[in-house]
């Protein structure tokens, strides 16, 4: 399958796939290596989401830099005069 | 409102995607809200797929606050077709779920009128869906009329000192920025956007855009804050709407 075919399903098994249901994951190829990007709201999140592509796609090399988001305490508040 | 009020403090946050393996991740913050905020609001997409059991896990995340919750659905929180489900757990847990419609906040005096909508996309000035062709086409530029017709008429019908607009879908496309510009007409509508002019609203929360960029503006002048959670990457933000940010006389 043509690297532009395979891009656009994994696009939408992230969203369709009840697992994961992610519509902001980013996926770059470069060469046999894929790259994960995005925030997700929980470690098993991102687990899943490298899982999943790691069973799609088993000759290549996945680099999940998926991040979970923070839910720290709010910085400064905004003025809006 | 009258000279000196203290501000009027909003937080808000969108696009939580609650379930069970995000429970208490917010809790600790959003417990002490009294602390920095009035009201929180919920921006949309506050379950991963609009289940009863997700939408239980934002009850308890959400539920029994300080403060008042004012929430909007998002588009996640449609893909089970059980929005009325949803919805109905929210308000048993005291969450207020706006759909077209609004309500008045008193908090020292002041009230904060918040009207609020889901909306939904089509795009932007020039570069839009029209409702023409196919009839799929036309239900979906319709769903979006529809919406902001329903913002418009919410924020005519608050009876309130300022104006707030809440969606989950975009106004503007300022605040869009960072997303691929190709997704754009899925991220948003400038009906929503004339809908919030037209309602003289001081500012318009909004979420849906992941990738987005915080900060906008209608071009009426009004104020569009972005806060999907990962565009804020904290519990949630914080505003404080000074009187002079108040709506001038009634529409």
């Amino acid at each position: 399958m043509p690297d532009n075919y395979a891009d656009a399903r994994l696009h939408r098994l992230f969203a369709e796939e009840s697992d994961i249901a992610e519509l902001g994951i980013d996926v770059d190829r470069h060469g046999d290596h894929i790259v994960l990007r995005g925030l997700v709201e929980s470690e098993h999140r991102r687990t899943q989401i490298g899982r999943r592509v790691a069973e799609e796609f088993p000759d290549l090399v996945v680099h999940n830099e998926i991040a979970v988001i923070g839910v720290g305490p709010p910085a400064e508040p905004e003025a809006i005069s | 409102m009258t000279a000196g009020t203290a501000p009027t403090r909003i937080a808000a946050v969108g696009d939580v995607h609650m379930d069970q393996d995000v429970l208490g991740r917010f809790r600790p913050a959003v417990e002490t809200l009294q602390d920095c905020a009035d009201a929180l609001l919920l921006a949309g997409d506050l379950t991963r797929h609009g289940t009863r059991d997700e939408a239980e896990c934002v009850a308890r995340e959400f539920g029994d606050l300080p403060v008042p919750v004012v929430a909007v659905l998002g588009n996640h929180d449609h893909h089970s077709d059980a929005a009325d489900i949803v919805t109905k757990v929210l308000v048993d847990a005291g969450i207020i779920v706006l759909e077209g419609d609004g309500i008045v906040l008193q908090h020292h005096g002041v009230r904060v009128g918040v009207a609020g909508v889901k909306g939904f996309g089509g795009g932007f000035a020039g570069r839009c869906a029209s409702a023409f062709g196919e009839r799929v086409m036309k239900d979906f530029v319709r769903h979006a009329e529809e919406a902001a017709g329903s913002l418009t008429a919410a924020l005519g019908s608050l009876e309130c000192d300022t104006r707030v607009a809440l969606t989950h879908y975009a106004p503007v496309p300022e605040t869009l920025a960072g997303e691929p510009l190709e997704i754009y007409p899925f991220l948003g509508s400038y009906l929503l956007g004339e809908a919030i002019d037209a309602g003289r609203a001081t500012i318009a929360f909004h979420g849906h855009a992941h990738r987005g960029s915080e900060r906008g503006m209608t071009p009426g002048g009004v104020r569009v804050r972005n806060v999907a959670h990962p565009v804020i990457r904290q519990a949630f933000s914080v505003f404080h709407l000074s009187e002079d940010s108040a709506t001038p006389g009634p529409l």
